[in-house]
């Protein structure tokens, strides 16, 4: 969101607009926003590793709400949409030619600081969580953190992920069991 | 073959996220998913993603940069939409810009055409010149042969500047 060159009246303008032309007003979008920020730069720092990529696609991924002529039947639809504009943003930056760093790595760092507090186990589980994590595809990364962090249903999974919701089952049950065996896989080589 | 869905599942992953497992859960539930090759899988990887998902959303308030607010955002996106529906606004311009230009070079090109029969005895008068100067010609498009590679990297380079200047100085 750069290159904005407007004047002071046209900002005015721009907010008067704002709240004839978005599809909530701006009371309804804090509620909103103070719900699922926090949830979703999780799941977008999740995905993509980076903190600072998180907060951009962050403020993308609500810029493209606003600016959608969806009607939502309900908050959960909306949450669920938003999802999905997260995902595809995250997808959307894998796909560019510098998107080739290393994921998950800020799982790592926040971990390292446990590990000097003296919860050593508990650090050393989280970064083989987040090692296990970087090696899985990506899709297979948004569904498992979405089914086993998140909680959210098959249905959800499948509408935020652009499935079938009858394949879904099959795939969070492949993508679990791989996950698990690189855990064990991890746990084991760490133990040796 | 492995199997793939046990009707406790739901059930095993409500209690894991709900932070119920395993001391406050039902006890023939824990007593299943000990047996339950699913169960026990699910225990494992979500009691350890809903783990990391706790620790990342506390990590955020000790974070140098907060989350922006609820206001940011808005302001933000309501300054951006502005911008946007500006330039949506100026794009018919710059088609009609594009057209003028498409119609002025016609134009020129059409008055060349009307003007060629009178300016071709000039070129008549100069190719005769030229013909007295062909030795020297030869001489220099030997040179130029000679040296190819330069000539078509300095070649190159003057039709390329102007197109990287233009996207270096694009303002997006």
């Amino acid at each position: 969101m750069s290159g904005l060159a407007l004047t002071d009246r046209e900002r005015l303008l721009a907010l008067e607009e704002a709240e004839r032309t978005f599809p909530m007003n701006e009371d309804e979008f804090r509620a909103f926003y103070d719900l699922t920020a926090r949830p979703v730069w999780v799941y977008i720092n999740r995905m993509t590793g980076d903190g600072r990529l998180a907060d951009d696609l962050l403020q993308e991924a609500y810029y493209r709400l606003l600016r959608t002529t969806t009607t939502f039947e309900s908050d959960d639809h909306r949450r669920n949409y938003l999802y999905r504009i997260a995902t595809n943003l995250v997808h959307d930056h894998r796909r560019r030619p510098r998107a080739d760093r290393e994921p998950l790595l800020d799982a790592e760092r926040e971990a390292a600081p446990d590990v000097a507090g003296g919860s050593e186990g508990r650090a050393a589980r989280r970064i083989d969580l987040a090692r296990a994590m970087a090696r899985m595809k990506p899709r297979e990364r948004s569904m498992l953190w979405l089914a086993y962090a998140h909680g959210c249903s098959h249905e959800e999974i499948a509408k935020v992920l652009g499935l079938k919701t009858s394949s879904l089952k099959a795939l969070l049950h492949r993508a679990r069991h791989r996950l698990a065996g690189l855990l064990s896989q991890d746990s084991a080589g760490g133990a040796q | 073959m492995t199997r793939r869905i046990c009707e406790h599942e739901p059930a095993v992953v409500e209690a894991v996220l709900g932070r119920r497992w395993p001391d406050a859960c039902d006890q023939t539930l824990r007593d299943h998913a000990a047996t339950c090759d699913v169960c026990g899988e699910v225990v494992e990887v979500a009691a350890l993603l809903r783990e990391d998902y706790d620790e990342a959303r506390a990590a955020i308030s000790r974070r140098d940069v907060p989350l922006p607010s609820a206001g940011q955002i808005w302001w933000r996106a309501a300054v951006h939409a502005r911008a946007d529906a500006a330039r949506a606004a100026a794009r018919p311009l710059v088609w009609g810009y594009g057209a003028a230009a498409a119609c002025a070079l016609g134009l020129l090109a059409a008055g060349a055409s009307m003007v060629w029969p009178a300016v071709l005895p000039v070129f008549d008068r100069f190719g005769a010149f030229t013909a007295r100067l062909a030795p020297a010609a030869d001489m220099v498009m030997a040179t130029l042969r000679a040296q190819l590679p330069i000539v078509i990297t300095v070649v190159a380079c003057i039709v390329a500047a102007p197109i990287a200047l233009y996207f270096a100085l694009r303002e997006e």
